[in-house]
């Protein structure tokens, strides 16, 4: 006891420092969730996605400020020339460009990089025994791409046949890829078999980045957590279950804060209103802005919050259990006001549904399922379950991208409610009156599929059960880890179940192509959905470029899947991200993970802040050992007596 | 000696091929698809019909149950399916932090619950007995995620005596796992004081004890050299099987305090379905228990000299 108050008492004497020896400005982000790789191919988590892009740079990259988004040049010296037909994009490589310093470079001087690294970058992307998690962004976009991947598995095929074991990048220089070429050292050509609109898009994913072949052979099986590029940070210290920590790269090349204000050429729409909102007060300053970064990976809520309250976070997307407290009413807690705390709130761009295997012997009724979405209260999801911080979703595309149409809902009441009179008579029309599965004369039986169990998943699995009831439709609930709910979906085992899609870029074709009938499962369709209209929409709308006409198209596709309900589309999260008065430059977006590079912080202040935040509370420490000792001189003393 | 030793090793194998083909069985009838973590949202049916060929999701179970046998002995478990990290290297890695917790944890759980033990034994029935029976019993009711959601909230957050969340390598790593520590500590003594508690009244009650103290020992002497010697064969097996445990952590602890151990390791992995580094896990778990069971065994001879290893 006596241990455990000195221990107390020594603890309270001090105030922690959870980053200890930093110095300099560096910038602190905790993430909800554990990276996988730096690696560009194997990127697909957001993570993963968020600790890559201070490193890597593509040909491409996403504005930080401008929305809608739009994209520029970044290895690239400007934009590309497309050929007529559209099939043709040429590359200018900036000059003078170099890739961080690195001991896998001789003398460990980055050297300049060249068109070969893109196709490197390229063919290494492609390549079978890479895996990479993002190939359906370039398969059957980029000329040769299927003939490349092939010659490389006969390659493995015939080395496995000889008994032997294929090199990690068999057959990389001696098969050729069609469709990225290098023209000379500061030209790359990229040939495509159709035209591909979200091109652009995709070049400015992390993903794509570029890095130097040498550094992938001199760490081979390390490479994935040493990575090399050209971009503004450079990673000193990763943990894939704890951080990853970086320097500012002193030979970034000159990259600038926009400023639209001085310069009409920057402009882009709605500057002013990043102007006022002061995101571009370091306007014209060049990057890196800061001495380093550091990123945490705090799986769980209550530190991460716990961490931002304090000071050790500089910004935020609260928890789902905090957001009540953060911002009562919809607004910033008194508390967070008073300590200088902003808030931006951003509808994701993505969608939360329940996805129907319209396969299902029972489900491919469309009655039922037009039944149960009439059934589903949205509203009081949306209120109850998500605390406010989220839009009804009335259509899959989701607002700020083309496409979005709210006026079209003919299952959706208007303000999200349930129809339940509706419902019943859409059963009734289903051939289920009063919910009765005329085959069996009781109540119809139908699976919900939950993926995970956490409280928040069991809440929301409850809900529909109570949902369904009422329209006299029974649900059991399956409680399954993700991967077996992958499983079952491509395998068609599940009638109904609840899933998110945020969109990889934003363009609507990204979410349309899990409902056009070729990619349905086992591929990405897991509602198997298959209907021709839709299919053949979908295909002209693929070759457009953004246009009015496109856009006509994806609203005419969101609606044959309001009618169809292979989808009932429940919800558009809004992330309110909370900022501390001294970080500045912060557009909070969840599709651009450059915009990290962007910020500055006035580091005075936070450690000014922080220091008055944190001051530690001695009292109690006093208190429980005075009461430790007593207890044991009163024991003590009584029995001697 | 060395029969006993052999003949329980012997034992053990039968109880280690067990728990593999128990392992195995549950990954194959509720293990999901694995393919889905390793090849993203949007995977080609070929990739992942080329993949799953690769991980060996269509040998045999025959075949595989052979393998995770040669994995076992080899202790190569090849690499993480979720991000393709050498399952050695998690070890290597996470170990460390793991027993930066649970070995000051342990220890001082156990020297304070014996030290507390005999403590409240001695003043048995007083108000400091009844005060820490009350406390322990009220420590074993409560969820440890509410020591853990509780003490990051009061102790580090509202008191600020210990950071919320973190880790450092080295001497620095005290002030990061002090707080984990205590709760730890706190998870622990209650069980162990209820139970070393009614260890050591069973001795206080015996024969010897009194003649002890006719001998006009003093009451240290007669507690410590007399009583706790005699009940140290129910503490060391309660200790002993315990030890195993101090490997795998403390998940809850290691998640909520930023403590990069194995503990978070293993609960990502059951998430994902990452099965080697599962398997790695339950083995591993095996072996020590096996092994502290058989060191326990060794201990009692250590302990009474009456026991002899035949």
């Amino acid at each position: 006891m006596s241990l455990i108050a000195v221990a107390l008492l020594a603890a309270s004497a001090c105030s922690p420092d959870p980053y200890p020896g930093e110095t300099g400005e560096v910038l602190h982000v905790g993430l909800r969730s554990p990276p996988r790789t730096f690696d560009p191919p194997l990127l697909g988590d957001q993570s993963s996605g968020k600790i890559a892009a201070p490193v890597f740079e593509g040909l491409l990259a996403y504005h930080p400020y401008a929305r809608p988004y739009q994209v520029q040049p970044a290895l690239a010296a400007a934009m590309p020339t497309v050929s007529e037909d559209g099939l043709t994009h040429t590359y200018t490589l900036r000059s003078g460009v170099t890739f961080h310093d690195n001991a896998c470079f001789p003398g460990g001087e980055g050297r300049k990089v060249v068109a070969s690294d893109v196709v490197y970058a390229f063919k290494r992307f492609a390549h079978p025994s890479v895996q990479t998690r993002n190939l359906w962004m370039i398969r059957e976009k980029f000329a040769g791409l299927t003939a490349y991947r092939d010659g490389i598995q006969e390659r493995i095929d015939a080395v496995r046949a000889r008994g032997e074991v294929a090199a990690p990048l068999e057959g990389l220089d001696e098969v050729p890829l069609s469709g990225v070429t290098a023209l000379d050292d500061r030209t790359v050509q990229i040939r495509l078999t159709e035209p591909y609109p979200q091109l652009s898009w995709v070049l400015a994913r992390p993903t794509t980045g570029i890095y130097p072949r040498e550094c992938v052979e001199f760490y081979g099986d390390q490479w994935r957590s040493n990575p090399v590029g050209t971009g503004p940070y450079i990673p000193t210290e990763y943990n894939p279950v704890y951080r990853a920590v970086y320097k500012a790269n002193p030979d970034y090349r000159d990259v600038r804060v926009p400023d639209p204000k001085g310069d009409p050429a920057q402009r882009y729409p709605d500057w002013e209103a990043d102007v006022a909102a002061g995101h571009l007060a370091h306007a014209g300053k060049r990057l890196p802005l800061l001495d380093g970064m550091e990123i945490r990976f705090i799986l769980e809520d209550q530190p991460r919050w716990l961490y931002f309250a304090n000071g050790h976070l500089d910004f935020v997307n609260p928890p789902k259990d905090n957001v009540a407290d953060a911002l009562p009413l919809g607004e910033l807690s008194p508390t967070l006001l008073s300590r200088g705390v902003t808030v931006q709130r951003w509808t994701e761009l993505g969608t939360v549904y329940a996805c129907i295997n319209t396969e299902d012997p029972v489900m491919r009724n469309v009655d039922l399922r037009r039944a149960i979405a009439l059934a589903y209260d949205h509203r009081w999801t949306v209120d109850n379950l998500y605390s406010g911080q989220a839009l009804v979703a009335k259509s899959l595309i989701p607002p700020g991208v083309a496409g979005f149409d709210p006026t079209y809902h003919p299952y959706h009441a208007e303000d999200g409610t349930a129809q339940v009179e509706r419902a019943k008579e859409m059963l009734a029309q289903a051939g289920y009156p009063g919910g009765v599965d005329p085959e069996t004369g009781r109540a119809l039986h139908l699976t919900f599929q939950n993926s995970g169990s956490s409280a928040t998943n069991r809440m929301f699995a409850t809900r529909f059960v109570d949902e369904m009831r009422r329209i006299g439709i029974e649900v059991d609930v399956v409680v399954n880890t993700f991967p077996q709910l992958t499983q079952k979906m491509r395998n068609g085992q599940f009638s109904i179940t609840s899933l998110a899609w945020g969109l990889d870029y934003p363009d609507a074709q990204n979410i349309l192509q899990l409902l056009y009938g070729p990619n349905k499962a086992p591929g990405a369709g897991s509602a198997r959905f298959d209907d021709p209209a839709f299919n053949a929409l979908y295909e002209e709308a693929a070759v457009l470029p953004d246009s009015p006409e496109r856009t006509a198209l994806y609203e005419r596709m969101a609606h044959i899947v309001s009618d169809q309900v292979p989808w009932i589309t429940r919800a558009h999260r809004i992330r309110p991200n909370l900022s501390h008065k001294w970080l500045h430059g912060y557009k909070y977006t969840e599709v651009s993970n450059s915009n990290l590079s962007y910020v500055w912080i006035d580091d005075a202040l936070r450690d000014e802040q922080v220091a008055e935040w944190n001051r530690p509370t001695r009292w109690p420490a006093v208190l429980v050992a005075l009461f430790f000792a007593g207890l044991v001189a009163v024991s003590v003393f009584g029995r001697k007596r | 000696m060395t029969r006993f030793l052999l003949r329980r090793i012997a034992y053990a194998v039968p109880v280690l091929l067990g728990v593999a083909l128990i392992t195995l069985f549950l990954f194959h009838i509720a293990g999901g698809d694995p393919v889905a973590i390793k090849l993203g949202k949007n995977p080609d049916p070929a990739e992942v019909e080329a993949l799953r060929q690769e991980l060996g999701l269509y040998d045999s179970f025959a075949r595989q149950y052979v393998e995770f046998i040669r994995q076992t002995v080899t202790f190569d478990y090849g690499r993480s399916w979720a991000d393709d990290t050498p399952v050695r290297e998690i070890f290597r890695r996470g170990l460390f932090p793991t027993l930066s917790v649970s070995v000051p944890g342990f220890l001082i759980g156990v020297f304070l619950a014996i030290a507390v033990s005999l403590l409240v034994a001695v003043v048995r029935g007083s108000l400091l007995d009844r005060t820490v029976t009350a406390l322990a019993v009220a420590g074993i009711s409560i969820s440890s995620l509410v020591y853990i959601l509780l003490g990051q909230w009061l102790l580090a957050d509202q008191w600020k005596w210990f950071p919320v969340w973190g880790f450092s390598y080295g001497p620095g790593a005290v002030v990061f796992v002090a707080l984990p520590i205590l709760i730890w500590v706190a998870l622990s003594v209650g069980t162990d004081v209820r139970y070393f508690r009614t260890v050591i009244l069973e001795e206080i009650g015996q024969d010897y004890v009194r003649t002890a103290r006719a001998k006009g020992l003093s009451e240290t002497r007669v507690m410590v050299a007399h009583v706790l010697r005699n009940s140290l064969i129910p503490i060391v097996t309660r200790m002993t099987i315990a030890v195993p445990f101090l490997i795998t952590g403390s998940f809850l602890l290691e998640i909520f305090f930023g403590i990069p151990g194995l503990g978070s390791t293993l609960f990502t992995a059951i998430q994902n379905s990452d099965l080697p580094v599962v398997k790695a896990f339950t083995m591993v778990g095996a072996v020590l228990y096996v092994f502290f069971n058989i060191v326990a065994d060794l201990l009692y001879a250590v302990v009474d000299p009456r026991i002899r290893l035949e």
